[in-house]
């Protein structure tokens, strides 16, 4: 789920920050910068792992920015395809199932993606599955487990003027999931016991 | 910005657990001793600052969820006693010598801690055509040997009570969800 990526980069430190320790200093501005952000084709940036090497300070004209040349590595969130993944169900429309991890939302089950003998309850707005013998119900904030399909990268880097903007702004970084195999969907179905199974048919 | 390697580990959720509780620590200590020399010295032009840390407010939010997320049951990390130590992904490798596992199905068990057939059937692509049917049950006592097994109950218990608060806070938050159900009936 998670990577580790090495990245170079500058870093100017503002001379409110240079009461902090060198490193720390260091530290926090990368994490301004990367943490709880998407690198196009790399992820979702969390913190800052450990710091390969930096150079010397230098000031430059005009500003009073300390430039640093670092050599870090980052903590990506990048699950790896086929990976399986535990997670909540958000919402459900008749194309799918939304789920979210609490610090990531952008998770997509296609209805066409779930085991057969699944459809969309309109009276609930969930879905359920048939089996032979009862139908189980996909609840909202139901723990869900899932797999990891395809990933979807959209640029949002601003288009120049003449041409044409995208409309809708889509994430960054989405991604598509399925519960088809037996063992997938929500964790109380597979390791519950049966009378579990009842009680949540009954909420 | 210049990526060097795009890829060049990967990491367990425990690692990446144990990761954030060290910097989260370290970072309060740090803002506890800056807010402290401050308020010695009496820095008046310092004062907007005391009030928070100065550690990035994007790093404090994503930790705090990523942290909660895996906390939130049924994930190991979440059940007590804590179960994983320092040793414990070595003792794994060592113990699953045996099978022929990918570095992925590794790192799979290690963050999801498969306890039922099913639940390693997922796991492990093209399990029954790979491992004959004791060896899958012998990899099962394995894993829970290592990783410890799991309080179920609690787990099960805790898994119903989130979702059943989630519920109830989107009702109070929404009642106009009500109020269509009513006008359809």
């Amino acid at each position: 789920m998670f990577i580790l990526t090495k990245i170079a980069d500058l870093v100017q430190v503002k001379p409110e920050d240079f009461d902090k320790e060198a490193s720390q200093a260091i530290e926090d501005n990368i994490n301004a910068k990367y943490s709880n952000r998407v690198i196009q084709k790399i992820g979702l940036c969390v913190c800052l792992y450990d710091l390969l090497s930096a150079s010397e300070g230098l000031i430059g004209h005009g500003t009073g920015l300390v430039n640093v040349n670092v050599e870090f590595r980052m903590i990506v969130f990048r699950p790896f395809k086929h990976e399986v993944m535990i997670g909540t169900i958000s919402s459900a429309t008749p194309q799918g199932i939304r789920i979210r991890l609490n610090f990531f939302d952008q998770i997509f089950v296609p209805a066409d993606r779930l085991p057969p003998g699944s459809s969309f309850n309109d009276k609930e707005q969930v879905f359920t599955w048939n089996t032979s013998e009862t139908e189980l119900y996909y609840d909202n904030h139901e723990k869900v487990r899932f797999r990891i399909e395809e990933e979807h990268w959209h640029d949002q880097t601003p288009v120049g003027p003449g041409k044409e903007a995208d409309e809708n702004k889509l994430s960054p970084y989405t991604l598509t999931a399925s519960m088809e195999d037996s063992g997938m969907g929500p964790c109380l179905w597979w390791d519950g016991e049966a009378e579990e199974e009842e009680d949540q048919m009954v909420m | 910005m210049k990526i060097l390697e795009a890829q060049a580990a990967t990491l367990t959720n425990y690692e990446v657990y144990t990761h954030l509780v060290d910097q989260r620590v370290r970072h309060e200590k740090l803002d506890d001793d800056e807010r402290s020399q401050r308020s010695a010295k009496k820095e008046w032009k310092h004062r907007r600052q005391n009030e928070e840390g100065r550690r990035p407010g994007n790093l404090n939010t994503l930790r705090k969820e990523l942290l909660e997320y895996l906390c939130e049951a049924p994930s190991p990390l979440g059940s007590k006693p804590f179960p994983y130590g320092e040793q414990t992904i070595r003792n794994l490798l060592e113990a699953l010598r045996p099978w022929d596992l990918t570095k992925g199905e590794v790192i799979m068990i290690v963050n999801l801690r498969p306890t039922k057939l099913e639940n390693l059937n997922v796991i492990i692509e093209q399990m029954d055509d790979r491992f004959p049917e004791e060896d899958q049950v012998r990899l099962l006592h394995v894993i829970a040997e290592v990783l410890g097994r799991p309080n179920q109950e609690a787990e099960r218990q805790a898994m119903t009570d989130n979702a059943k608060e989630a519920r109830n806070k989107v009702q109070e938050a929404i009642p106009l969800e009500d109020l269509e159900m009513n006008e359809a009936s």
